[in-house]
């Protein structure tokens, strides 16, 4: 395991130094391609060592070190295990600002925009009309695509082209949100056993 | 070998012996019980006379106070002074519904400033911290006298429903009653340690926790020896008290006593129907029929042949009121269709539970045969001593950590009313949010802040849980000093504020007041609320932000039109003007659409009448800071 900036090489805890990323925290590469699984495994075995469970008995100075390192070590897995987050955040590394989610920022292409109406207007007229089969073709539909936009997220990354990763988070937004919608669903949600 | 134990390196002699002294205690409505890990296997602790439940009641007499049984049974003659389900109360104050609903046999003594709760029993006040560190007091006696010597410390649940005060105050009644609380569990998870350790279980699990009036669901995934919580929902307003009603209201039927009679028929009639209804159902759940027998004040004795399957009839609907807070949480925790995770296992807790029908329909429900050999009553307390021994310490479950969640979003109240969520529900704790705030006004020193913990959009609909002044500030220019406010919210769930001034590095001093709002009902009210207002609150707060927009645009353009006249061309005041009467009609409307799409219109209408100021804006050699200014409000 490389190693995380929350403690030493002696297992001691370390305060938070200026400019430490999300990806010092949890000791991996600053890179978008991660392991979902191993991020999982480091983000269990840092919190085995840092939580505030592990300094109950300690001096009120470690014990609030441990609860801010913990802390950090929570947002940092939580913005690293999602894609479009860890996107938006190593965007913001380099200096792209992708705004949040409901306003500011870059806009996506108008006809990218008028697509997603459509498509928003297609999951309407289909939910009114009680018709599922066209309500999951257009969910398989959307997914696959909020798939591409994702390999194509990658892609820019490994191109180191922030462009084109920026232009693909956008629509992955998009997508995303309509997948919410959809499974937000028409007030039949409930009647989907689990 | 005792001699090397005593001399372990890193180890105090004092902690030494206190080793195997933290206890896990579940501070329950109804009952409460304490536990304690001996010889690496959790057990709870009995009485004298081998009890091990102790009712969650306590009377204030002449002849001092008592609690548990002896207290119960004072409870008939003395209902003022003797007080039961205090729970219910923790973290709560006089305005609040719970209180003021009057449904309780208590009295309240009034008076005090600080809005805080208090019961007149046995002749004083006393508040639901004070009642509650009486019954842990005893529970401390008990495991000192069981244990041989003081305690470390001790784990206290709560429901994963219980908000930031009532936390705080659990935890305050473990300090009154001269314990060092390591730390609160939610119940649920307590119940999750429990049977994962007993039974190594790994994987994804639902904790169905039904007890006497409050239902609670939890997620979690085990794995490695973490405990990780995913998703946590419930209804504390939603129990085994209504399954005896649903059955007490076919014997009421039968008696033809309708609703309207029955204040006639009075109370004490209809508690006795309730206790028949308690026992009968209780019958049933080791007998396929039973008969419900009740002596009537007119000395004949009602009869009732209840079978097994019409009592589930009857309490089905009741039942079924769990399923969308479990369906949600499976959700929550990306589980169910279209995702690659499935359940593992269902594990029951609460007295609730042992009623077969509702073990065949957590069963429907999850798809799978749920776990229930550890005693439902016990099974937090035990779960809570686990907890303990890892906390104090303790080697038997060295590597055992729990991850919990913050049941409800939290967020600060902002202009409009609106909430703008900075921590939502289901974050891993301890968790954190920074946010900046700027003034507005020159000279200003200070911020109001409000905290508020709820799903819905707007500020009133949600749970008030502070308000902050943040003061000190240096006295600058509006827009110069920064206050960067942190909001954490620690391993108990409870909230801590750290605030700082940007440009000076100044700490900013913090008022907090805790403001006393709203029942566990109202909270979780609230969230089923939010999931039925949904689309009302997102339009609510569209339309309101909307509005907020047009009213800066309008001003901005108008302010434009006054400045800079030489600047139009042709038409465009006029195109500009009927741009301004068209959105200022919309912001008068209900509709944020209609708005949106005019301020849109008039930003077209106003583009090239934007630019030229801009360029004679830059011709002036005008600050980048300005600029920027002059871009927002073009």
């Amino acid at each position: 395991m490389s190693e995380s900036s929350c403690i030493d090489a002696t297992g001691e805890l370390v305060p938070a130094r200026a400019g430490e990323t999300h990806f010092d925290v949890l000791g991996v590469p600053r890179t978008f391609v991660l392991d979902a699984r191993e991020l999982e495994q480091r983000y269990k075995a840092l919190s085995r060592k840092l939580h505030p469970d592990r300094f109950v008995t300690a001096a009120p100075a470690t014990r609030m070190l441990s609860l801010r390192r913990a802390t950090d070590l929570n947002q940092a897995y939580k913005t690293l295990k999602d894609p479009v987050r860890r996107a938006e955040y190593l965007l913001g590394l380099v200096g792209v600002d992708v705004g949040r989610e409901d306003g500011g920022g870059p806009k996506a292409a108008p006809a990218f925009l008028m697509e997603i109406m459509e498509l928003r207007e297609g999951l309407l007229e289909a939910r009114e009309a009680h018709d599922a089969v066209r309500v999951g073709a257009m969910t398989t539909d959307v997914r696959a695509r909020a798939a591409a936009a994702l390999a194509e997220v990658a892609a820019g990354f490994a191109a180191g082209d922030t462009g084109r990763v920026t232009a693909a988070v956008i629509e992955l937004r998009y997508f995303r949100r309509f997948l919410d919608e959809v499974e937000a669903g028409g007030g039949d949600d409930d009647e989907v056993a689990a | 070998m005792s001699l090397l134990q005593i001399s372990e390196p890193g180890q105090s002699p004092i902690k030494e012996a206190c080793k195997g002294r933290a206890v896990g205690i579940d501070l329950g409505t109804t009952n409460s019980l304490v536990a304690a890990v001996r010889d690496g296997r959790p057990v709870v602790l009995a009485d004298d006379a081998g009890r091990a439940l102790l009712p969650s009641v306590v009377h204030y007499g002449a002849d001092g106070v008592m609690v548990g049984a002896a207290a119960l049974a004072r409870a008939a003659e003395a209902p003022t002074d003797t007080i039961a389900s205090v729970k219910r109360f923790m973290g709560r104050g006089m305005r609040d519904a719970e209180v003021t609903r009057k449904v309780t046999p208590y009295q309240f003594a009034g008076g005090e400033a600080d809005g805080v709760v208090r019961f007149a029993a046995g002749g004083r006040a006393v508040t639901p911290v004070e009642v509650s560190a009486e019954i842990l007091r005893v529970l401390r006696e008990r495991a000192e006298r069981e244990l041989g010597g003081e305690l470390e410390g001790a784990v206290i649940t709560v429901p994963a429903y219980f908000d930031d005060a009532q936390r705080q105050a659990t935890k305050d009644a473990g300090r009154l009653a001269g314990l060092e609380v390591l730390r609160l569990l939610n119940e649920p998870t307590a119940a999750a340690l429990a049977y994962g350790l007993d039974k190594q279980s790994e994987g994804m699990f639902a904790v169905y926790d039904l007890g006497g009036g409050t239902f609670d669901i939890s997620i979690l995934k085990l794995e490695g020896g973490v405990f990780e919580v995913k998703a946590t929902g419930g209804d504390s307003a939603l129990g085994g008290d209504d399954f005896d009603r649903a059955i007490a209201e076919v014997v009421l039927r039968e008696l033809g006593l309708a609703e309207g009679a029955r204040d006639a028929a009075g109370r004490s009639l209809l508690r006795r129907v309730m206790a028949a209804a308690r026992a009968a159902k209780e019958r049933l759940t080791t007998e396929p029929a039973t008969e419900l027998v009740l002596p009537l004040p007119s000395g004949e004795v009602f009869r009732h042949l209840l079978t097994r399957a019409a009592m589930e009839a009857l309490i089905a609907p009741v039942l079924e009121r769990t399923g969308p807070a479990c369906r949600r949480a499976l959700k929550d925790a990306g589980i169910g269709p279209g995702t690659d995770q499935k359940l593992d296992g269902v594990i029951l807790v609460g007295g609730s539970t042992r009623t077969p029908a509702v073990r065949a329909y957590v069963e429907r429900l999850f798809g799978l045969t749920p776990l229930a050999d550890i005693d439902p009553d016990e099974v937090v307390a035990l779960g809570a001593s686990i907890q303990a021994e890892i906390l104090a310490g303790g080697t038997a479950n060295r590597d055992v950590l729990l991850l919990d969640v913050i049941p409800l979003s939290l967020g600060l109240e902002m202009m409009g009313g609106v909430v703008e969520k900075i921590i939502p529900r289901n974050s891993t704790i301890p968790t954190a949010a920074q946010q900046t705030f700027t003034t507005f006004a020159d000279k200003q020193t200070g911020f109001d802040v409000h905290v508020v913990q709820g799903e819905r959009e707007l500020a009133d609909q949600c749970r008030s849980l502070a308000r902050f002044q943040l003061k000190g500030l240096p006295p600058m220019p509006a827009g110069m000093a920064r206050m960067e406010v942190t909001f954490l919210v620690d391993a108990d769930g409870i909230l801590r504020v750290l605030a700082k001034e940007d440009v000076t590095g100044q700490q900013a001093s913090i008022e907090v007041k805790p403001s006393y709002g709203l029942t566990d009902e109202q909270i979780e009210q609230m969230l089923l609320d939010s999931f039925e207002h949904a689309e009302d609150d997102v339009k609510t707060r569209l339309l309101v932000s909307e509005r907020v927009e047009a009213e800066g645009i309008l001003a901005a353009t108008r302010a434009a039109l006054e400045r800079d006249p030489d600047l139009l061309e042709g038409d465009e005041r006029g195109e500009i003007e009927r741009a301004l009467v068209a959105l200022e009609s919309a912001k008068a409307g209900q509709d944020h659409r209609a708005i949106h799409e005019r301020v849109e219109a008039l930003d077209l209408a106003s583009k090239e009448f934007a630019a030229r100021r801009m360029n004679r804006a830059m011709e002036r050699g005008m600050s980048g800071r300005r600029l920027e200014e002059v871009e927002q409000k073009l």
